[in-house]
């Protein structure tokens, strides 16, 4: 593992840091070649067994998992920060509340309803909810694309049963409509 | 009141946000590596499946190495004539290319891992073949975080393509995989070239440098 150590570095090591900085643009440059070392330490202090040809998807998680964790870090202590009591801190009319509170209603349906969906016909509503493609669905899921159809037929038809109407702005154009 | 995708989205992100609590830590890299290889028992591949679908920072993980195109796998034909014609063809060109093998003087074939021109820190890191291979068989890494329909790697020597192959894919393995004929890889230096193929212009992933040296 160590001989692979040593190649891997100076191979994958500018092409991580750029990765990080593509997928976490909140975090800085030098975040980014924190994350990396340290993903590297870690591999060496461990020497892990890593599947031959898999190192790629390896290195990617190993690094978005310490970036999520750097943020998850740092938005703790902002919360911890922002969570000071602070004195004479007057409630104060805000329109951006009222029009959110409007819609909590909505959201609670929404929510209800989400919740209420089987586990896996959930995840695969959530992912077509944010723009997933079938095929990118059956991927992440690790189902076949037929199965992931089937679990967003079951999902629009159960939506659609709870509150009475289809999620809007939802893409189902690769459903069969017999299928509903 | 009509629910908005607004709305939607809203009480996703935090059904999901709830749910990432619930999960706590986030995968290893070796659950992700088991799970995208059908490892993992029930429980633990639903832990990382979770992870993935409700933490939108690892969702593009396992789709950053899928081809665009991919086309679900079909059953086999059922035999038919077309199928022993097609079946016989099939022999008569391996037993041509036996031939032509026995007639050819060249060397096996070699295989070659790329690896980049910065490689090891260096400017201009490059690799060396020798010469008189039958074919060689290279295997690039790729390593864009944005998947394209296709791949093209192109050999180059003194600034001039002479020798390309486009419609590759990328693989499981996370590589794009070519075989160059022996006969284009003399003596001398080359270029080799990876570019992601998409609806845009091809763009450049990666450069690789390469020596082929006359066997001694």
């Amino acid at each position: 593992m160590r001989e692979r150590l040593s190649e891997w570095f100076p191979t994958y090591r500018d092409m991580l840091v750029r990765y990080v900085a593509r997928n976490f643009r909140t975090l800085s440059s030098d975040d980014g070649q924190d994350v990396v070392q340290d993903v590297f330490l870690e591999l060496q202090k461990k020497s892990p067994p890593v599947r031959e040809g898999a190192e790629s998807l390896y290195l990617r998680t190993a690094v978005r998992r310490r970036a999520l964790n750097l943020l998850r870090a740092r938005a703790a202590h902002q919360r911890n920060v922002v969570n000071m009591p602070e004195r004479d801190d007057p409630p104060r009319p805000d329109e951006e509340l009222i029009r959110r509170e409007s819609n909590a209603d909505a959201q609670a349906r929404a929510g209800a309803a989400i919740q209420a969906l089987p586990e896996l016909t959930r995840q695969c509503f959530l992912l077509r909810l944010h723009g997933r493609s079938g095929a990118e669905i059956a991927r992440v899921t690790n189902l076949s694309e037929v199965a992931v159809r089937s679990r967003l037929n079951d999902a629009r038809h159960r939506l659609r049963a709870s509150v009475g109407e289809l999620p809007a702005g939802v893409d189902w154009s690769d459903l069969a409509e017999g299928n509903e | 009141m009509m629910i908005t995708k607004n709305d939607w989205l809203a009480a996703a992100e935090a059904y999901m946000a709830d749910e990432r609590e619930r999960l706590g830590e986030l995968p290893t890299p070796e659950e992700v590596v088991a799970y995208a290889h059908g490892e993992l028992d029930e429980n633990a591949a639903n832990r990382v499946r979770a992870a993935l679908v409700y933490e939108p920072a690892l969702t593009d993980l396992l789709l950053e190495d899928v081809p665009d195109n991919v086309v679900p796998m079909t059953a086999p034909p059922r035999r038919s004539r077309q199928w022993i014609a097609a079946a016989a063809m099939v022999v008569i060109a391996v037993t041509a290319l036996f031939f032509a093998q026995l007639r050819n003087p060249d060397g096996p074939a070699q295989t070659l891992t790329l690896r980049p021109s910065e490689y090891r820190g260096a400017s201009s890191y490059r690799q060396t073949l020798v010469a008189g291979a039958s074919r060689y068989h290279l295997s690039a890494p790729v390593f864009a975080d944005r998947t394209y329909s296709s791949y093209r790697i192109a050999l180059v020597r003194d600034g001039e393509t002479i020798w390309d192959a486009a419609d590759l894919q990328r693989e499981p393995d996370d590589a794009v995989h070519v075989t160059i004929p022996g006969r284009e890889l003399k003596p001398g230096k080359y270029t080799i070239t990876l570019h992601g193929l998409g609806d845009e212009e091809p763009e450049l992933l990666q450069t690789y440098a390469i020596s082929v040296h006359s066997p001694q």
